[in-house]
């Protein structure tokens, strides 16, 4: 006798296989379930290809010169290096560092303090925000109705050529779901296809004792939000997740980021103050800034020798997909 | 064999005489203003403290629209969600399509959108962001959405905007709405815009714009304002 909860197991399974396409989305064997609901958007070429248009798309700015990619540039895994906070039109400056877009379909909530409930619903932030692109959905919707390469690219993806808002940002959602990240070397140590240095090997055990409950292995985040100890920011004065809760204990909480592609995503925290991997594990060691809503795992504080940072390091650098940065499928399309 | 035949014949008879039966009900909602009297919007209105006001604005989310007999749900609306826009007369009737020939005594529906339905993403038609119900610095779908200006609020050009939603506890302001009504084939609904401003105040709530405790008890405020002429 089979257990129904074998027969449950197994159903959803086949409507997993069914509902994502493999060749289109690559998803690792040893990773969890992903939490976004391809059943309600199915993965389809035209339409990952529409939603790549729309990504490199400036007319998604009020004065069409700020894109997606003017924040999220591939080369840096999707995020604005060298720039503590991103600026949007007209040379205005935000508030916040720019994340880097990878394993979107594993993430739960979007941006800093989990504002976002769906990648459906992320691009109407940026489009919307003044310092941003300073635009909106109905301004966006209007322009691309009235492009001819737009037409006939939601023709191919709808079979009707007419834009819509929910077709624009899901077929943004398609193109973001696209950009896996899972083949740097440490994922490639973890198939058994190379192996770590001793140096790595170092650094990841102590990764595994220092890090881990937050930055959890395969994803490099919870997906929750904590409090680690930043000081805070005397200009910005940002609450973090408090400021969506309106809970005095979220106060300071921020989103726990991936630390996949981390070499490529500098300058880090929400609000980029640390340029350097090096400045990070020294915030960590030394400078934990005691709250009420600081993270349990840092109460304590964290202890690292210089050799173990280190060692550490370099392990992080591990965690950086040269493929995925450099993959043409990902860039401008031509 | 013979008896498998007759009960086939008994049934296709039966859901014949079922989809014959079919019946349309129309529920309008409009807005008023004094008693039963359409509101106009962009014109003036006097409240009882001799102060004015005029509407520019009022967009709301009528869902899950049910028919209810003796406390008990005899129909319920597939996929509904509709927008309400006072500005827009064809967006104020719901034509109900029932398979057959309901009774009932009371109407009930949600002013809002539902906490799974602000969760699961992008969404066509009266749900579409486009519709300018939706917020985008944070998740969610304004439930309802009333503007114009008043001389009672200090602001510049003494404008007032309420836009009520929030779709997670403690300030969930999805509300439930159920008036008595007599069956017939067009039910008008009215939200009665006086009794709604005379129960706030808007010298202090003229800018209610994100899901807090006051677009909370606002929404709350909304849901006792519906009325029938029955």
């Amino acid at each position: 006798m089979i257990k129904p909860k074998y027969i449950i197991g197994f159903i959803s399974l086949f409507l997993v296989a069914f509902t994502i396409n493999e060749t289109l989305f690559y998803m690792p064997k040893y990773w969890p379930k992903p939490v976004y609901n391809f059943a309600n958007n199915p993965l389809i070429q035209p339409k990952i290809l529409l939603g790549r248009h729309l990504f490199y798309e400036p007319m998604l700015s009020k004065n069409n010169t700020i894109s997606c990619e003017s924040c999220h540039s591939p080369f840096s895994a999707f995020t604005h290096t060298d720039h503590t906070v991103s600026h949007g039109i007209n040379d205005s400056i935000g508030t916040r560092n720019a994340p880097a877009l990878m394993n979107l379909a594993w993430q739960k909530t979007f941006m800093w303090d989990g504002a976002i409930n769906n990648l459906d619903m992320q691009a109407l932030a940026p489009i919307s925000h003044r310092a941003e692109m300073g635009s909106s959905i109905n301004e966006v919707i209007k322009k691309l109705n009235q492009s001819t390469k737009y037409k006939l690219l939601f023709y191919n993806a709808f079979k009707d050529s007419l834009a819509t808002g929910e077709r624009t940002l899901k077929a943004i959602s398609q193109f973001m779901l696209t950009l896996v990240s899972a083949n740097a070397k440490y994922d490639k140590v973890m198939r058994n296809e190379l192996p770590f240095t001793e140096q790595e090997k170092n650094g990841y055990t102590l990764f595994k004792k220092k890090c881990s409950s937050c930055h959890t292995e395969p994803l490099f985040t919870n997906g929750n939000f904590e409090n680690n100890g930043l000081p805070i920011d005397t200009f910005f004065k940002d609450i973090g997740r408090m400021r969506i809760t309106l809970n005095p204990n979220d106060s300071l909480k921020f989103k726990v980021p991936s630390l996949r592609n981390i070499e490529y995503s500098y300058p880090y925290m929400h609000d980029g103050r640390f340029k350097k991997l090096s400045q990070v594990l020294n915030h960590y060691t030394n400078g934990i800034h005691s709250s009420k809503t600081l993270a349990q795992q840092l109460k304590s504080g964290v202890v690292l020798t210089s050799n173990e940072k280190v060692d550490l390091i370099h392990f992080l650098l591990t965690l950086s997909d040269k493929e995925f940065v450099f993959n043409s499928k990902n860039q401008y399309p031509k | 064999m013979k008896t498998l035949l007759l009960s086939c014949c008994l049934f296709i008879t039966y859901l014949n005489t079922f989809c014959q039966n079919t019946t349309n009900i129309s529920v309008s909602f409009s807005a008023v203003f004094n008693g039963f009297e359409p509101l106009i919007l962009d014109s003036a209105y006097v409240l009882k403290n001799s102060s004015s006001i005029k509407f520019e604005t009022l967009k709301y989310y009528v869902s899950a629209l049910q028919f209810i007999k003796n406390n008990e749900v005899v129909f319920t609306e597939k996929n509904s969600f509709h927008l309400i826009d006072i500005a827009h007369n064809s967006s104020q009737t719901i034509e109900v399509e029932c398979l057959h020939k309901i009774n009932f005594d009371k109407i009930q529906f949600n002013v809002g959108i539902d906490s799974v339905t602000n969760c699961a993403g992008a969404m066509a038609g009266d749900l579409d962001p486009t519709k300018g119900m939706y917020w985008t610095w944070q998740s969610g779908y304004i439930n309802f959405k009333l503007e114009g200006a008043s001389s009672q609020c200090t602001r510049v050009n003494n404008q007032f905007q309420l836009h009520l939603g929030g779709y997670q506890a403690p300030c969930n302001a999805l509300q439930k709405v159920a008036l008595n009504v007599v069956p017939k084939n067009k039910i008008p609904i009215y939200f009665d815009l006086k009794q709604f401003v005379e129960m706030i105040d808007l010298s202090t709530q003229h800018h209610v714009m994100s899901a807090n405790s006051e677009a909370l008890m606002l929404s709350k405020q909304v849901a006792n304002c519906f009325k029938t002429n029955d």
